[in-house]
């Protein structure tokens, strides 16, 4: 008995420094916190002492190894890297999220808490070969209650106190709190968004699923996305990779398959992007492959806060509605490459306009250049194969303010339609190959001091001009 | 009795710790699994064990800690990440292996089991600084072969694997006694994934391989980054082959291999045109190429197609060949929609860009044109750009069907030096841009049985007094612009008889020529 007694108590012991030894250690193991990884409770009060621990030994790294997770929002502080191991899933069930102040396409507001977040943090790390999931944009309608009911011909997707809110931002009232508290339920969370927050990592995770943006980088600087695989297909207002009035960001070799743009570049939308007025800028993308997102790579349409000093290159879009996309409602985009892309079974290939109008809008005439006046310029878009596309290029700027010095250079292209541009100043197309099933190759009207040097076009169309210009 | 107490307890402990700490962490370190680190053991089972631990839990991380081992092959699970550490040198001996479904040199068959790797897996990594072995003389004497390291030596596999291929040649049915016999001839790629998704291979370094060192086999969503592959001049070893694959990303490579350094395949011949899967939506960055037969290689198994490929940012040195596409009558399949961008290569043994549908063996002849089929390879849409060749044999070599041209093939901002300048043969909508050879002998540009041609801003700086700088034969439609001949040029542009009419000459500043045209 008395021997039972001295190794029941050496035991007790034993298990009770485990605990402790883990705490010691850079590491921080959420089992060791009495996380649940059998999917069978709620493990975010268990992330959060891990976090907490780490966060008061200096930062380090929490660990969550195998099993099924359960959690609500994760929140990290500085100096810390989630490390989600192989075989770790954490579901992110649709629920109830409390609000925070963020930014929801391309708006200041109040919004849901992102599933998982740091802000005005530094030196944060989502690492790992584990999986984050939740509920796409549909299921998350029901979050708050019954889903809202949302106008049809609306081109917020949202509900009618976010469009309220909208209008009134829009018309320059004052939006009170209580406007944007009432909006608020109407949101979706991101996934992953890191807010005024710098030396952002995120690398090696499976986000399947994502309410809305499944990473967003917002008001932030030094950022690398790589080695991320995004799987949001189809849902809506799923763009994989954000990056959102934010600096110095490094996007490499992803994988994005999802139901809206692939990696999109944004700096606020309309009067209250103009009024916040930050810019996206110094932001590199290599060796991508995006599949069947609405755009591979795509500047805007949010771009109030102006965006500059862009390259994309090395890039595979299959099956995306369009590959490269430029599109604005208001703002500067300039100094921006596109090179060395190839794409196939795409809607447009390229797709540049500063007339972009949502789905119930209607092109207008020529209107005042002002503050919202949408200004493109100096994008070069080259090296660039596409195949089997329904229309090769879209290029198209308002009558007030043309899309000013587009380089469009050594394209080998086939699809159904060729290229057409409309209100260009200096658009210059050198080495451009479009091989068109129907209609015209190069289909120009309203451009002025266009240049076409080496192109041609092997359309099989009988009757239609190779060429097209018109003024 | 105390001391037997805490013995006992001890002994309790000890028993404990090595499962339910390990699970506890989620950790699997093979030393607490029975792994011997000092290589006087084959580490195998405590692999396994390690790695049947962790698919217990659901998945998880088992971690090779520094050390000597001595391993036969590790089949991976789903969820799984095996972390070979900094200091860790796993060897893995020539021996008999078991044979399982796959597919060798684009034909489906029974194959040796890959050293590391498995079928129809998802979320499966292979990390860590660690080095991992394996010497190809041992598995080339296993298999009673000693064909010379580093040269192209066919098959290399044994008469039953000859048999098989001209069973499956002349379309008889392969009972699996014959699969068998031919598997194994075999030798194992040193890692394979089979029916996998999302897949990461990083860090790694290999020394000496069986056959093809990293294998993408009917895998998707893969990326591939930071290795270093030194298997020079092992027979086969090619470095990477993604092989009908598709959204795949390859950087920060360091190759340096006896065969193709990275390269895409889609299936051999009937085999390959009956299962027809192709190779697409590739991205290839940032790598560096040392020896290898090409750097970066399609082909020359196109039959299920090969789409969609980028490759930039390049450098490659003493390779056999650099830029390499191609193909070979009976292959079939398309291979379109490929850029090349941004390389530089230096002394090349043979040619730097080859983009051939016409390849040959040592030994093969040509024939002259046959009738087009389902198994002819048809090449297009293909843009090769930005380049600077230092040193080649062959700068650029072009080489379509008579039956089946290569269409449009671009070939842009190009500055090379070696013997021979650019020949082509059998193309339609062949276009160079700013290019400038400077060979050693004949002219700069050749072309032959080649439809609209456009040599568009090419230059020969430094011409040769006994060779016309372009030389075109039937080459019907040909548009020469943008042009200059350089001081000493004697013919800039000669053509053959009566094809002085057919040839578009514009914008040209020929003023420094003997003879502008001939």
């Amino acid at each position: 008995m008395r021997q039972f007694v001295v190794v029941l108590v050496v035991l007790i012991l034993a298990a009770g420094t485990t605990a402790e030894v883990s705490a010691r250690q850079p590491f921080f193991n959420v089992l060791a916190y009495s996380a649940k990884n059998d999917g069978t409770a709620d493990a975010s009060e268990a992330f959060k002492p891990a976090i907490k621990a780490a966060h008061n030994a200096g930062g380090g790294t929490v660990f969550v190894p195998a099993g099924r997770y359960m959690s609500g929002p994760i929140e990290l502080p500085s100096n810390i890297t989630l490390d989600v191991d192989a075989g770790a899933t954490i579901a992110f069930p649709v629920a109830p999220v409390p609000f925070v102040r963020g930014r929801h396409l391309g708006v200041e507001a109040l919004v849901p808490m992102p599933l998982i977040s740091a802000t005005d943090a530094e030196n944060v790390t989502v690492t790992g070969r584990g999986v984050l999931t939740t509920g796409d944009y549909n299921a998350w309608a029901t979050a708050y209650g019954p889903a809202p009911k949302i106008a049809a011909r609306s081109d917020n997707a949202n509900g009618p106190k976010w469009d309220r809110l909208l209008k009134k931002l829009e018309a320059g009232e004052t939006a009170t709190g209580a406007d944007f508290r009432a909006a608020a339920p109407e949101l979706r969370p991101s996934f992953l968004c890191f807010t005024r927050t710098r030396n952002v990592l995120i690398e090696g995770v499976r986000i399947v699923g994502a309410p809305t943006f499944a990473v967003h980088l917002l008001y932030s600087e030094n950022a690398t996305v790589r080695d991320v695989t995004v799987e949001a297909y189809p849902g809506p207002h799923a763009n994989g990779i954000v990056v959102d009035s934010s600096r110095f960001v490094r996007i490499e070799n992803d994988f994005i398959d999802t139901g809206d743009d692939g990696i999109v570049i944004k700096a606020g939308k309309d009067a209250d992007g103009l009024r916040v007025n930050r810019p996206s800028e110094d932001v590199v993308i290599a060796n991508c492959t995006v599949h069947r997102a609405h755009g591979a790579v795509v500047i805007g349409s949010e771009t109030s806060g102006g965006i500059r000093n862009l390259t994309a290159s090395n890039i595979v879009a299959d099956g995306t509605e369009v590959g490269i996309r430029i599109k604005s409602r208001g703002g500067v985009a300039e100094n921006v490459r596109f090179d060395n892309w190839t794409m196939q079974n795409v809607g447009k290939g390229v797709e540049v306009t500063t007339y972009y109008t949502v789905c119930g809008e209607s092109a207008t005439a020529e209107e005042p250049v002002s503050r919202g006046t949408p200004v493109f310029r100096n994008i070069v878009i080259r090296n660039v194969s596409i195949r089997a596309a329904k229309q090769v290029a879209d290029i198209e700027g308002l009558p007030e303010m043309p899309i000013a010095q587009l380089r469009v250079e050594d394209l080998i292209d086939s699809g159904k339609q060729g290229i057409k541009a409309i209100f260009t100043r200096g658009l210059e197309l050198h080495r451009v190959r479009i091989d068109p099933q129907m209609r015209t190759g190069f289909d120009m009207s309203s451009n002025t001091e266009l240049v076409l040097d080496g192109v041609a076009s092997r359309g099989r169309s009988q009757g239609a001009a190779k060429i097209n210009v018109q003024y | 009795m105390f001391a037997m107490c805490l013995a006992l307890a001890g002994a309790c402990i000890g028993s404990n710790s090595q499962a339910p700490v390990n699970t506890h962490t989620g950790v699997y370190n093979v030393l607490d699994y029975g792994a011997k680190n000092d290589g006087s053991a084959d580490t195998g089972p405590a692999f396994k064990a390690a790695i049947e631990a962790a698919h217990r839990a659901g998945g998880g991380t088992v971690l090779v800690p520094a050390g000597q081992y001595i391993s036969g092959p590790i089949e991976m699970v789903s969820n799984l990440t095996i972390d070979f550490d900094a200091g860790a040198i796993v060897t893995f001996p020539a021996q008999v292996l078991p044979l399982t479904p796959g597919r060798q040199q684009g034909i489906e068959t029974l194959t040796p089991v890959p050293l590391i790797g498995g079928h129809d897996l998802e979320n499966v990594a292979v990390v860590g600084r660690g080095v991992l072995m394996s010497s190809n003389d041992d598995w080339m004497k296993l298999h009673g072969r000693r064909q010379p390291s580093g040269n192209d030596v066919g098959t290399a596999n044994g008469d039953n694997w000859e048999k098989l291929l001209a069973d499956l040649g002349a379309g008889k049915t392969i009972p699996q006694d014959e699969y068998r016999a031919a598997g194994e001839e075999l030798r194992p790629s040193f890692i394979r994934f089979m029916n996998s998704k999302n897949i990461l291979v990083s860090g790694l370094r290999f020394i000496g391989s069986p056959m093809w060192t990293v294998h993408l086999l009917y895998s998707k969503n893969a990326t591939i980054e930071n290795l270093v592959i030194e298997t020079y001049p092992g027979v086969h070893t090619d470095g990477i082959v993604i092989d009908s694959s598709r959204f795949v990303r390859l950087s920060n490579d360091y190759i340096d291999t006896g065969d193709d350094g990275i390269v895409i395949k889609a299936g051999k011949d009937a085999d390959g045109l009956r299962v027809n899967r192709p190779s697409e939506d590739i991205a290839i960055t940032n790598c560096t190429v040392h020896h290898a037969h090409g750097a970066v290689t399609i082909g020359s198994e196109t039959s299920g197609s090969v789409r969609n490929v980028v490759a930039s940012n390049m450098t490659v040195v003493d390779a056999v060949n650099g830029a390499r596409i191609k193909s070979e009558r009976g292959r079939g399949g398309v291979v379109e929609n490929i850029r090349f961008d941004n390389w530089t290569m230096e002394n090349i043994e043979e040619d730097a860009i080859v983009v051939t549908s016409y390849y040959t063996m040592e030994g093969e002849k040509k024939e002259g044109k046959q009738p087009v089929s389902k198994t002819t390879p048809v090449f297009r849409n293909i843009a090769i750009g930005d380049m600077t060749i230092d040193g080649a044999k062959h700068m650029i070599a072009v080489e379509g069907l008579p039956e089946m041209p290569i269409q449009s093939l671009r070939i842009s901002d190009i500055t090379g030096t070696g013997k021979e300048g650019m020949t082509a043969l059998y193309a339609d909508g062949l276009e160079l841009h700013n290019v400038e050879m400077n060979p050693e002998v004949g002219p700069a540009f050749a072309a032959a049985h080649v439809r609209n041609l456009e040599l568009d801003d090419v230059a020969e700086r430094k011409p040769l007094a006994d060779a016309p700088v372009i030389r075109l034969d039937d080459a019907a439609n040909a548009v020469v612009r943008n042009s200059r001949a350089f001081a000493g040029t004697g013919v800039f542009l000669s053509v053959g008889k009566k094809q002085l009419k057919q040839t578009t000459l514009e914008g040209n500043a020929l003023g420094a020529a003997r003879i502008p045209a001939e």
